[in-house]
């Protein structure tokens, strides 16, 4: 059977239920997860994937591919896969902030702000057993550099309102949100222009409808000094009662010092 | 018989059965050792690749293989009955001799040693000298090793490199690509500069810090010119560079931003009054 005809564009697409999905016989599956867009099929002995990304402003984001030109990515095993796993995770880099208005933090004081984060799905195929494959960002996510230009850390870049507050534009599917603790320990101002938040250390959490990140707790001792990291074990305050659904993709420590709110001072060198 | 040349019976009490258990011994010594020091030497290289970056494995295993060859050959040497310290003594007055004779080698010897002791690459880096880019392969005693693009293998003297230019293209994690843009003088710069931004905004090839720059450089004969400066990871740089190139052609194309080529105005004497053209056949 062709991709073409197996593409039924009236075919609905499912939004991402967290679990298993089944793979129809002869059909494609298909998963709308925010802007992101995937195929899945199984092939004799082999599970076939493909993933898009569509922009809001796009007519054809509500279907799925309706051209016969679709790139597939392959795993091959033992049995013909019946189903596969989905579950959500958080970007596999550390995650630079950028809040649409940027806040300044007195000394001493203490905000807490609330960040939206999109999510990652990990695929895993279920044959005769169970197999990671891979796992997409719900969202294409730009890269940017954190530190100096000889040394630092290649991180994902958003740029969103760091709120004060849970409202209404938390409650899309594919965002988690992170609750972000920030004590500012120093005797000076802390100009909150953006953060470096180390996603990959953090849990999630269900409630009702919405996906929470485990608490970050920045500690802030002054420009010159790398801030003290604490990471929540348990769901954030504002959800007691939220169930882990995932946890993090690499365990840091209960407390770490790390580089959190300075980044590039240096002029770039362009004219000279 | 000239005393020189060595008596008979010397040779004969030589091989007697001591001197050939000796020469067996030397043999054993020899090729059961340098086959023996070439396997630790790449087993270290191995060992040490795991925990730390190529080029202290390189210098690891060549500092066991040049150790083991001294080592191998100086047991040779005692077995076969000569003493070491008169050797050595002997070997001080060639070396000088032979330094004397090439010091070029020597001069790339010690040019090796502060290659290795400085690092200003290592073994993976890419580098330029000269007219040659490529990967580093080894920092070897006499010369650094290169692969080019072309896979063309190069090999240039130590002793070049620590006279001349060196620069190391991937030291650093971050690069900057320099993309030069013309446009023609009708078009709105503030249009130009925004379509500019908004490419590399949504590249995701294109670090967002250190933040794109659009620098106008100047007016030009036939156009303005601009420097679009962009920042990638030195993995991705190439990759940038081709797919922001292709989009901004694109998307100028779109917007109908003209990039301009060279072009002259005639005039006949006066600023003001083009050269007057008149067609005479068009259908010709």
């Amino acid at each position: 059977m062709s991709d073409k005809a197996q593409n039924n564009p009236s075919q609905p697409e499912s939004e991402v239920i967290w679990g298993e999905h089944e793979l129809p016989r002869s059909r494609l599956l298909r998963i709308a997860f925010g802007p992101l867009r995937l195929l899945a099929q199984a092939r004799s002995n082999e599970l076939w994937l493909h993933n898009t990304y569509m922009e809001a402003s796009d007519p054809k984001s509500k279907s799925i591919l309706e051209e016969d030109t679709i790139k597939w990515s392959r795993w091959a095993f033992n049995q013909t896969p019946q189903k596969i796993l989905l579950t959500p995770a958080l970007p596999d880099k550390a995650t630079v902030v950028k809040p649409d208005f940027p806040f300044k933090v007195a000394p001493s004081a203490t905000a807490r702000v609330f960040v939206k984060v999109p999510l990652w799905v990990k695929v895993t195929a279920i044959a005769d057993q169970q197999y990671f494959v891979t796992d997409l960002s719900s969202v294409i996510l730009s890269n940017t550099w954190f530190g100096v230009f000889t040394q630092g850390e290649l991180c994902y870049w958003l740029t969103t309102s760091a709120r004060r507050s849970i409202d209404s534009s938390f409650t899309k599917s594919y965002l988690a949100v992170c609750p972000v603790q920030i004590i500012n320990q120093s005797e000076e101002e802390l100009d909150f222009e953006k953060i470096c938040l180390r996603v990959s250390s953090l849990s999630l959490y269900q409630h009702e409808k919405m996906i929470w990140a485990s608490e970050t707790v920045v500690n802030y001792r002054g420009a010159r000094e790398p801030s003290n990291i604490t990471v929540g074990r348990d769901s954030p305050k504002e959800v007691p009662e939220a169930k882990l659904i995932a946890d993090p993709r690499e365990p840091a420590p209960r407390g770490f010092a790390a580089r959190t709110f300075s980044s590039l001072r240096t002029l770039t060198g362009l004219g000279v | 018989m000239a005393d020189w040349l060595l008596p008979t019976n010397l040779i004969e009490e030589y091989l007697a059965v001591e001197g050939l258990a000796s020469v067996v011994r030397s043999l054993v010594i020899l090729l059961g050792g340098i086959p023996l020091f070439f396997f630790l030497s790449r087993q270290a290289q191995k060992f040490v690749s795991r925990r730390y970056s190529a080029q202290q494995a390189m210098i690891a295993a060549k500092i066991i293989k040049y150790s083991g060859i001294v080592l191998v050959t100086l047991m040779v040497f005692n077995q076969l009955g000569f003493k070491l310290a008169p050797l050595l003594g002997a070997a001080g007055i060639v070396g000088i001799a032979i330094g004397f004779a090439s010091q070029t080698s020597v001069s790339n010897i010690i040019s090796g040693l502060f290659l290795i002791a400085e690092e200003p690459f290592v073994v993976g880096d890419v580098i330029s000298i000269g007219d040659t880019t490529g990967q580093v392969l080894s920092v070897d005693i006499l010369s650094v090793k290169l692969r080019t693009f072309d896979n063309k293998f190069v090999r240039i003297p130590n002793e070049s490199i620590i006279k001349g230019q060196v620069t190391n293209i991937t030291h650093f994690p971050i690069r900057r690509a320099d993309i030069e843009i013309s446009v023609a003088y009708k078009e709105n710069l503030e249009k130009v500069r925004h379509v500019l931004l908004e490419l590399a905004e949504k590249n995701p090839l294109c670090l967002q810090e250190p933040e794109p720059l659009v620098i106008l450089k100047g007016f030009g004969n036939s156009s303005i010119d601009f420097n679009f400066a962009v920042w990638a990871q030195k993995t991705d740089f190439l990759k940038l560079r081709n797919s922001l190139q292709e989009e901004i052609k694109k998307k100028f194309d779109q917007e109908g931003i003209e990039i301009p080529f060279p072009h002259i105005s005639l005039y006949t004497g006066e600023a003001s009054k083009p050269f007057p053209v008149s067609i005479v056949d068009s259908k010709k």
